[in-house]
């Protein structure tokens, strides 16, 4: 059949996608393990940053000596965490780059792996690549330039626009938050920072690819994304690691602001390694009819702890949360979302949708609170789980919180295997159990690929099908 | 007092998050005195035959070592029962004096193939303290069937805890009423064997400023174990409603059926409502589920009503009435009666 020889082909390449890929390693600088004040402050004095930020990160140091791992999730594994077998920062040699012709053949193969279209690879000109923790390349395109957008990775960004800087960063998840988003607070390097000027639409999205490529090596990019009065734009991340032998800490920080009127969309797709602990603070703030989208899709690594949060804080603001999740062999994927109703006639919406197989967990934990005072706001959860094997386990563990009686929350969940009366419908139509149970799982996450561009879609597909093989009968 | 304050609730600890006893309160309820009267409900339980050889089920289900149990330990009664007929039922109405303390635990077993029906009203009035602990075995194909009614004054605190262990095929059904203006605080485990059934129905119609704290767990064990727990809470005035449940399924608890519900009615701005339903299934042969949902009137339910010439007030208690007589629906109909006249007294008082 044809389609069985295009699944093939996609496949062959998905594993290469899935297996990763690792290019030599030359660094300009790279700090001893285990994480002191004065390695925060090399970091802070190697990128030679403003007195506030140094003040930010040993302050951010202090609270993150002193802070607690969190009581809840999976503590087992949040035990295994050694911070002090980690190296917090590492400099590669090249600087940035300004141009396609110009990134480094090594680069060109990384993105030639990720199976990027031909196409698309013109565009990759408005790319920022995360390389190591250190943007290696970067460059705006001119549109966004004559638009007045900054796009920018976030070390830049505290040298050209430092007022900018100063006045939101911090601001969403401050250091305190939790003790991941205090580690990222003090040691800190790229991730990206975009601006969005007053009423501009932005039409192609913002893209960032980032990756691990060193042993031991903790990864901490805090992005910022600010979208001025009436703007919208879409950005996305794609994540791919390779896979090694220790394990590997993601604790990145993102924090998003979505001014009146304004409009994000923040995507993601997540596929680390399975040996990376992916634990991140996601969190936006929508003021005055605002809309903030969290589409976030996790495939990989062993541990993650993500719950993109949104910040309901005007009149008439709107925050849609769409997560998936894949659990697959020794995976536990603890996601969810939070939505907090800070202001009158606020809505949100969220659904996430996941799949347990092997010896995998996933797990939704989520939480909508609705404060005193703010009348008419709405909220709607839906969570669906699908659990393939003897050993997979799937939890909820919603919570709702409601002091104003004017709100109407609803939430649902369920979780299930396939059902056979499915099953038998398609098979009894002549396909296999396998093809059968691939429909249905892509029709399952189909609400999350459809809001995804193409490539992203089909990469996505590619990947939950080469992760599905042979877990189902 | 010489009672050591052990596990004593903190926010550490998720089952306690909300159930955070001041520190003043504990001591205050600490110095009222012992209620020692026998009461006609406790005697009629003590009446019967003492069994020691279920200890290890019992010891499987009781295995909270709080401040509660401490308390019961070191100064409380402990009764055992064994119900061997057929047909078992005890209806009781006990009231705990103002100013007084009770602490107790009854455990509770009820042999193969009996069924046993138990319906209890505890009404502590001001200023006291009741801190209940029923232990149930519900032995294989064995049926009871709990109807409790919670009326606490105001100022009162009660503390009631339920373990169920269900052996094969056996069946337990909880039906509870909480009208109470006490802090409460209204514990319910369930341990499933092959084939056992739970359901579990929970109202709580309050008012002024009363608090109730609601913990369930449903732990599956055995294959073909059904569970349903479904809550109705109506909060008005400065009320506040709390539930906290959780459906775990265990790997080896195949071809199992769970399902809890919660609505949640908030009708003042002073009060609130928080529910916190979870799931834990390690096994893929399940189908469970649940659904919540927070909200006030439908305002084209009261229009329905007003435009039939029905005042405001009375379309808001019919509209609460109708949840209620629907959510009581799998009751015998004689204790529904009896839950149901409590119910519209009560949501009379709310309107």
């Amino acid at each position: 059949m044809a389609d069985n020889k295009n699944n093939n082909e996609l496949k062959s390449i998905s594993e290469e996608y899935k297996y990763g890929f690792k290019t030599e390693e030359k660094y300009k600088f790279k700090s001893d393990k285990g994480l002191t004040e004065e390695i925060v402050r090399a970091i802070s004095e190697f990128k030679k940053e403003p007195e506030w930020m140094l003040e930010f990160r040993l302050k951010a140091y202090r609270a993150f000596k002193k802070m607690p791992m969190p009581w809840w999730g999976n503590t087992e594994l949040l035990a295994t965490v050694d911070f002090d077998n980690i190296h917090y920062y590492i400099k590669p040699e090249k600087d940035h780059e300004k141009s396609w012709d110009d990134v480094p053949e090594e680069i060109k193969e990384t993105f030639d792996k990720l199976g990027i279209p031909e196409v698309e690879r013109k565009f990759l000109a408005g790319v920022t690549a995360q390389y190591e923790s250190e943007v290696v390349y970067h460059s705006i395109k001119k549109e966004f330039e004559k638009l007045g957008i900054v796009f920018l990775d976030m070390d830049s960004a505290v040298k050209e626009y430092p007022e900018l800087v100063k006045k939101y960063f911090g601001t969403v998840i401050p250091i305190h938050d939790n003790k991941f988003a205090a580690l990222n607070s003090a040691v800190w390097s790229g991730g990206s920072f975009i601006y969005v000027p007053k009423g501009v639409k932005v039409e192609t999205p913002l893209q960032a690819y980032f990756r691990i490529n060193a042993q031991n090596m903790g990864q901490f990019e805090r992005t910022l994304i600010i979208a001025d009065e009436g703007s919208d734009v879409h950005y996305i991340e794609g994540c791919s690691a390779p896979v090694y032998s220790s394990d590997s800490l993601h604790a990145a920080v993102v924090e998003v602001i979505a001014l009146k009127g304004a409009r994000i969309r923040y995507s993601t797709i997540q596929n680390w390694s399975n040996n990376v602990y992916n634990l991140v603070t996601k969190r936006a703030v929508a003021y005055e009819n605002a809309t903030v989208e969290w589409v976030d899709g996790n495939i990989g690594a062993k541990f993650t702890m993500k719950y993109p949060a949104i910040f309901l804080k005007g009149e008439g603001a709107h925050a849609e949360v769409l997560s998936v999740a894949l659990a697959g062999e020794g995976q536990h994927q603890d996601s969810g979302a939070k939505a907090f109703h800070l202001a009158p006639n606020t809505t949100s919406r969220i659904v996430s949708k996941s799949i347990s197989k092997g010896t995998g967990r996933a797990s939704y934990r989520g939480w909508i609170k609705v404060n005193k005072g703010m009348k008419n706001c709405k909220s709607d959860v839906k969570c669906d789980a699908l659990i393939f094997g003897d050993k997979a386990r799937s939890d909820t563990y919603p919570r709702m919180e409601v002091y104003e009686p004017t709100t109407k929350l609803t939430h649902e969940a369920t979780v299930s295997k396939i059902q056979e009366d499915q099953l038998f419908y398609l098979m009894s139509r002549g396909l296999s159990e396998d093809e059968a149970s691939t429909m249905i799982i892509n029709g399952f996450f189909e609400p999350f690929t459809k809001e995804l561009p193409m490539e992203y879609a089909v990469e996505f597909n590619r990947l939950v099908s080469l992760e599905m093989e042979g877990s189902i009968g | 007092m010489a009672i050591e304050i052990k596990n004593y609730p903190t926010n550490k600890s998720e089952d306690w998050r909300y159930f955070n006893l001041k520190p003043e309160k504990v001591k205050e309820v600490l110095s009222f005195n012992e209620f020692d009267n026998e009461t006609v409900f406790f005697k009629k339980l003590a009446e019967k035959i003492e069994h020691k050889k279920y200890s290890q089920f019992f010891n499987e289900i009781d295995y909270q070592k709080d401040f509660f149990k401490n308390l019961i330990i070191e100064k409380g009664r402990f009764e055992k029962v064994v119900f061997e007929e057929k047909e078992n039922s005890i209806n009781e109405y006990f009231i705990l004096d103002s100013g007084k303390t009770l602490s107790r635990q009854v455990d509770i077993t009820v042999k193969p193939d009996c069924k046993t029906v138990l319906t209890i009203f505890f009404k502590p009035l001001e200023n006291s303290f009741l801190n209940l602990l029923f232990n149930f075995l519900v032995m294989e194909n064995a049926e009871l069937r709990l109807n409790i009614i919670l009326d606490g004054e105001e100022n009162s605190l009660l503390f009631f805890r339920t373990n169920h262990k269900l052996l094969e095929n056996a069946k337990s059904s909880v039906f509870l009423l909480q009208l109470a203006d006490s802090f409460t605080r209204i514990e319910t485990m369930a341990n499933l064997e092959n084939g056992a059934e739970f359901n579990r129905y929970q109202t709580n119609i309050l008012n002024n400023s009363s608090f109730t704290d609601t913990l369930f767990k449903a732990f599956h064990y055995g294959e073909k174990s059904k569970s349903e727990i479904n809550n109705l809470s109506i909060v008005q005035d400065k009320a506040k409603s709390i539930l906290n449940g959780l459906l775990f399924i265990d790997e080896k608890a195949k071809n199992t059926k769970a399902f809890q519900s919660a609505r949640n009615i908030i009708l003042s701005e002073e009060s609130y409502s928080v529910s916190y339903p979870q799931l834990e299934i390690l096994n893929p042969d399940v189908e469970c589920s649940h659904g919540t949902s927070m909200h006030s009137f439908e305002d084209s339910q009261l229009f329905y009503l007003k435009s039939r010439g029905i005042d405001e007030k009375e379309a808001k208690a019919m509209i609460l009435n109708g949840y209620i007589d629907f959510f009581y629906k799998n009751m015998d109909n004689k204790i529904k009666k009896y839950f149901l006249d409590f119910c519209h007294r009560k949501i009379k008082e709310l309107m």
